[in-house]
């Protein structure tokens, strides 16, 4: 036997369906010619480099859901989610119907768009919260005052809300402040009881809504405008 | 044909008959005695896990349903493969019909996707592995697997009966209804393109 007729034979020898004297005369071959051998070699390396590739898929795969898949798709009550059991979303039902062409489950097959869809909105909630987490650094006394009248507003709802005093913000002074609170209406809880405030509490209560007292501003008997090129105009 | 049943033949051909009276135990046992062989040559045809993991389970019900139809003449597995092959070709028929960007695969790491990168996979596959062995074998893979979906969907299949399976011509013949001359000339016409695309590798 030559090579050109060892090389038609030699995928039917490779896979040991060569019968008789054929097979002996290309094993006879292959032994002599190093040409061959390397090709027999080479649909070795190729037999297992496919079984490794396919194998490592299917030894990776749980087909513990399988059963449980098929008898519900058997029972002809397929529902086109996953079935109880089957981890991983990997595995769904699909019944063996078909619409179009298409079984049932492929033609709404929104996995992994319902993916993106579900990372977009952990994303957008991840941005809320960072959002949150900003507001509360950069503004802390905002956050003091949104907590304070809860506090306090439970004792007589509506009656007076909370002036607290602000680092760098415009706001009644202290003397003022008590002046108003003094001439402010007595309020009576449930029950008779009057609600006390005591004059050294932190926090200084105003009238709500605040009363804003109109007139030219004076400081040391002289007018004041906040605007003093508008004004000279 | 007819063929003489060997034993392991003979146990499947009374789970089937017990599966076409409703025994649905008797069919279990069918299914958990092939799902793995069923599910790689699905795998290998599709190169899509979670598509490979529907048509097997489609495989089984349909097995299911028309089991009064197997007479026994062959082997359970080669009918059972025979309606695999099929399902995965029309699969693959469907897939390529529809348009790019629906078709996109998961890829070999479903949970990763396509974008999952390769030292990923090397970090799942083998930890603690020589990272250099590691990236060439994951590279020999993905070479492969590319090999394989240039093939025409007939030829994949015969190679991968063949080369995964370990069918012999005659069970092939019967899997893909074709003559054992047609396996002979596909698995010849297979060999020679993937030897020729894994030149590098094999």
């Amino acid at each position: 036997m030559n090579c050109r007729e060892a090389e038609r034979l030699l995928d039917t020898f490779f896979d040991g369906e060569l019968e008789g004297r054929l097979m002996r005369d290309a094993a006879l071959h292959v032994t002599r010619c190093t040409s061959c051998e390397r090709e027999l070699q080479q649909k070795e390396r190729l037999h297992d480099a496919l079984g490794a590739t396919i194998a490592r898929d299917v030894e990776a795969t749980d087909l513990g859901g399988l059963w449980t898949a098929i008898e519900a798709g058997i029972a002809g009550g397929a529902p086109s989610a996953g079935a109880p059991g089957v981890e991983g979303a990997s595995l769904r039902l699909v019944g063996g119907r078909r619409t179009g062409g298409r079984s049932v489950d492929r033609a709404s097959r929104p996995s992994r768009r319902r993916g993106v869809v579900a990372r977009v909105s952990a994303a957008a909630g991840m941005g809320a919260v960072a959002a949150g987490l900003a507001a509360f650094l950069l503004f802390p006394a905002e956050e003091e005052q949104l907590e304070s009248p809860k506090r306090l507003s439970g004792a007589v709802p509506g009656a007076v809300k909370p002036v607290t005093k602000l680092a760098g913000k415009s706001g009644p002074a202290p003397g003022q402040a008590m002046q108003a609170l003094a001439q402010a209406p007595k309020r009576e809880l449930a029950g008779g009881e009057a609600l006390v405030l005591a004059p050294d509490e932190e926090q200084a209560f105003a009238p709500w809504p605040p009363q804003v007292q109109a007139g030219p501003l004076k400081y040391q008997g002289h007018a004041m405008s906040f605007w003093p090129e508008r004004a000279s105009r | 044909m007819e063929q003489r049943l060997v034993p392991s033949e003979n146990r499947d051909w009374e789970l089937v008959q017990k599966a076409v009276q409703g025994d649905r135990e008797a069919f279990r046992e069918l299914v958990e005695k092939y799902q793995r062989r069923v599910l790689g040559v699905v795998t290998g045809m599709l190169h899509d896990r979670e598509a490979a993991l529907e048509v097997t389970q489609e495989t089984f019900i349909k097995a299911y349903r028309s089991i009064s139809g197997f007479k026994g003449d062959a082997s359970f597995y080669t009918w059972i493969y025979r309606i695999a092959v099929n399902l995965a070709i029309d699969h693959q028929r469907r897939e390529w019909r529809r348009p790019m960007a629906d078709s996109v695969r998961t890829g070999s790491g479903e949970e990763g996707g396509p974008a999952e990168s390769i030292l990923d996979r090397i970090r799942d596959d083998h930890p603690g592995a020589d990272p250099f062995q590691a990236t060439k074998d994951s590279e020999l893979r993905d070479q492969v697997q590319r090999a394989i979906d240039d093939l025409t969907p007939d030829h994949r299949a015969v190679i991968l009966l063949r080369e995964v399976e370990g069918l012999s011509y005659e069970e092939i013949s019967l899997v893909m209804q074709c003559s054992k001359g047609t396996v002979m000339s596909r698995l010849h016409y297979a060999r020679k393109k993937l030897q020729a695309q894994l030149k590098d590798f094999v």
